[in-house]
């Protein structure tokens, strides 16, 4: 071979990630006194460098009674409690009946479909009771405030009634909605059945296989919109853009789907952060904090071992997303 | 929660190993039709030159008339373009070497080895039941070639040790790199690095061939169809090679050469810089510089992707950054 004329570059190492902050693994905790009986995800403003709201996760394999576990609480903010079905190919199946009490009536609200069980500040509720588990559940819940703030209230028997039967909600994509307002053109997935299918239908290859996605105006003027999703695919979650934004503070959840260990994920992730793009490689269940009007994305799965499940909690009614050309 | 500054970086420092690939006239008389033809020059001081094209029907080239000697090692491949099966061609193809202008035939995917000094050519073309895939790789960074006089072809077997199936050598022990491909070559000499494992991203089907395939040329290279999306590598980040390497990424639709139909990611240097591209596209390595990972974001059609690495052999330790 003739001798090489080719320059060899001048290479630096890696500097220290800027974002690395805002990309954080999911905690596992006992959480609060006696609200659930088993340790799950726990993960509250303080630990996502302030945001406005906290989430908890975890699985239910069994009937069980929380939130609490007995009696009846009052929290003072907002609070959203989600319960979903493990089986990704119908994200319409809960695989359980469950029952929630509700207001100082003590109505007993019983359900088994995927269902958001909304609790407006003040309202006295609890406990969920999970009578018969046909197979794993998902529960995660979330509260509109950084810190996590209880006060026990007196919890007769329950009732039966009507009154607080709207703060019941099942999990699907609102049919009559235009457009999702994000510029990401969600609402061109939207099936008939409420579930939106952004693999299949082009948004991206690995983004959900199946999602569903309330707004404000779904759970009662909440300042939240949030998603569930089955995810099992490689590659680009949206081909559209790069980098986007939104007014209001978002946290992106990835978690696994295995009810026998809270730490798998079961993918590996490539984040961008910032209006470098800001590369975050992840495959433990994380979290990743996106202040208002920072630049985030694209998303990208490099790998899926098995199905994994993802949600939005992003702190606004609405969704704007604009794309950012960075 | 507190809001955060955000600044953009002004340039990326790797761009200029990035290059889409040219399409060009090549070297008069040795190819009918503008085709991709890179040379040193269009890749930083590479030290070899890349050409890549389609055949859609029978032809004479590489000279299109008469024979040529060029002062440097060359292999021609052909490769077919059905995606289901790396082994078929689906042409006839025949080309004269050596003084003796002797012609061999071939009709399944070959190599064609050239060293340096050995008059070669015309490849003619005679069958293409489908279009097929034509790239060569020369290594020195110029092209050069003089030009022999027009003599019939003769029958022979002396240089039939220079045509080559265009199969990775199924006894290889080791690829030397690390990255654990001779775990996936089927009894057929074809790598299934998706279906072993490697990355989702990684190919369907994949030959590799070193320089003891190639009568001992400084060079190992590539052909693979890919199509699925995500990282090519689960074993590691980044890493590199002791000598110079170009990763060429080339689209299938004979009709349309400047058509990729993916888009991937290539990270550059230990900054593991991103670079992203969605049309056909060279990666330039200097000797020793780190590169990957390659995450393919989506894919609308197969594609096919080249190594080319300027050494008989495949070190390419993983490098952790």
């Amino acid at each position: 071979m003739a001798t090489s004329q080719m320059a060899t570059p001048q290479i630096k190492k890696r500097p220290p990630l800027e974002y690395a902050h805002l990309v954080k693994p999911l905690k596992i905790a006992a959480g609060p006194e006696g609200l659930y009986p088993e340790p799950r995800i726990w993960m509250y403003g303080k630990d996502m460098e302030g945001f406005n709201a906290h989430f908890t996760f975890g699985f239910i394999t069994a009937p069980t009674q929380c939130h609490p576990m007995q009696g009846a609480l009052v929290h003072p903010y907002d609070e959203c409690l989600i319960f979903m079905g493990t089986d990704n190919n119908n994200i319409k199946y809960l695989g359980a009946e469950i029952s929630v009490v509700l207001g100082a009536e003590r109505e007993e609200h019983r359900f088994n479909q995927p269902t958001v069980i909304l609790i407006p500040k003040g309202l006295p509720h609890g406990p969920v009771t999970v009578k018969s588990v046909e197979k794993p559940i998902v529960h995660y819940a979330f509260g509109l405030a950084p810190e996590y703030k209880a006060t026990p209230v007196a919890a007769g028997p329950p009732t039966r009634g009507m009154i607080h039967s709207h703060l019941i909600r099942r999990m699907i994509t609102a049919f009559d909605r235009p457009q999702d307002s994000s510029g990401m053109g969600y609402q061109d997935v939207l099936g008939p059945d409420g579930v939106l299918r952004p693999s299949e239908r082009g948004i991206g290859p690995g983004n959900g296989d199946q999602i569903v996605w309330l707004y404000g105006k779904d759970v009662e003027g909440m300042n939240v919109n949030f998603t569930w999703g089955f995810y099992s695919k490689t590659g680009k979650w949206h081909r559209k853009g790069e980098a986007h934004t939104h007014p209001e503070e978002e946290a992106l959840v990835f978690v696994g789907l295995d009810p026998n260990d809270l730490n798998y994920l079961g993918s590996e992730q490539e984040m961008g952060m910032g209006l470098n793009y800001e590369r975050h490689i992840f495959n433990k269940p994380s979290v990743v904090i996106a202040p208002k009007g920072f630049p985030h994305l694209p998303l990208i799965t490099r790998w899926a071992d098995k199905p994994y499940g993802f949600f939005v909690l992003c702190l606004s009614g609405e969704h704007a997303s604009p794309w950012v050309e960075a | 929660m507190a809001t955060l500054q955000v600044t953009k970086r002004a340039h990326k420092e790797y761009a200029h190993l990035m290059k889409p690939l040219l399409v060009q006239e090549g070297p008069p008389g040795l190819y009918p039709e503008p085709l991709v033809w890179m040379e040193g020059k269009d890749m930083e001081g590479f030290s070899a030159q890349f050409w890549y094209e389609f055949i859609k029907a029978p032809r004479t080239c590489h000279p299109v008339e008469g024979t040529i000697i060029h002062p440097y090692d060359e292999c021609l491949i052909f490769a077919g373009n059905d995606v289901g099966d790396i082994r078929h061609l689906g042409a006839e193809i025949s080309i004269t070497l050596g003084e003796e202008r002797e012609e061999h035939t071939f009709m399944d995917p070959t190599v064609v080895l050239i060293p340096k000094g050995t008059p070669h050519g015309p490849v003619k073309v005679s069958k293409v039941e489908r279009p097929i895939v034509h790239y060569g790789i020369a290594l020195a960074p110029e092209y050069k070639a003089s030009i022999l006089p027009k003599q019939a072809a003769t029958a022979g077997s002396r240089h039939a040790h220079l045509i080559k199936r265009l199969v990775t050598d199924v006894g290889r022990a080791s690829d030397a790199s690390g990255m654990g491909y001779t775990r996936m070559i089927d009894e057929y000499g074809v790598m299934h690095p998706i279906q072993a494992g490697m990355g989702p991203g990684n190919a369907d089907q994949l030959v590799w061939l070193y320089g003891n395939n190639l009568e001992g040329m400084d060079v190992n290279f590539t052909w693979g169809f890919y199509s699925g999306c995500g990282k090519w590598h689960r074993g590691g980040e980044v890493h590199t090679h002791p000598q110079e390497e170009i990763l060429v990424f080339v689209g299938l639709d004979p009709n349309d050469i400047n058509y990729l139909g993916a888009e991937l990611e290539v990270g550059m240097g230990y900054e593991i810089e991103r670079h992203i591209f969605n049309k056909p596209t060279v990666a330039i390595c200097p000797k020793g510089f780190p590169h990957l990972p390659v995450v393919v974001r989506w894919v609308d059609k197969p594609y096919g992707f080249v190594v080319l690495n300027l050494s008989g052999e495949h070190d390419s330790p993983w490098v952790e950054a």
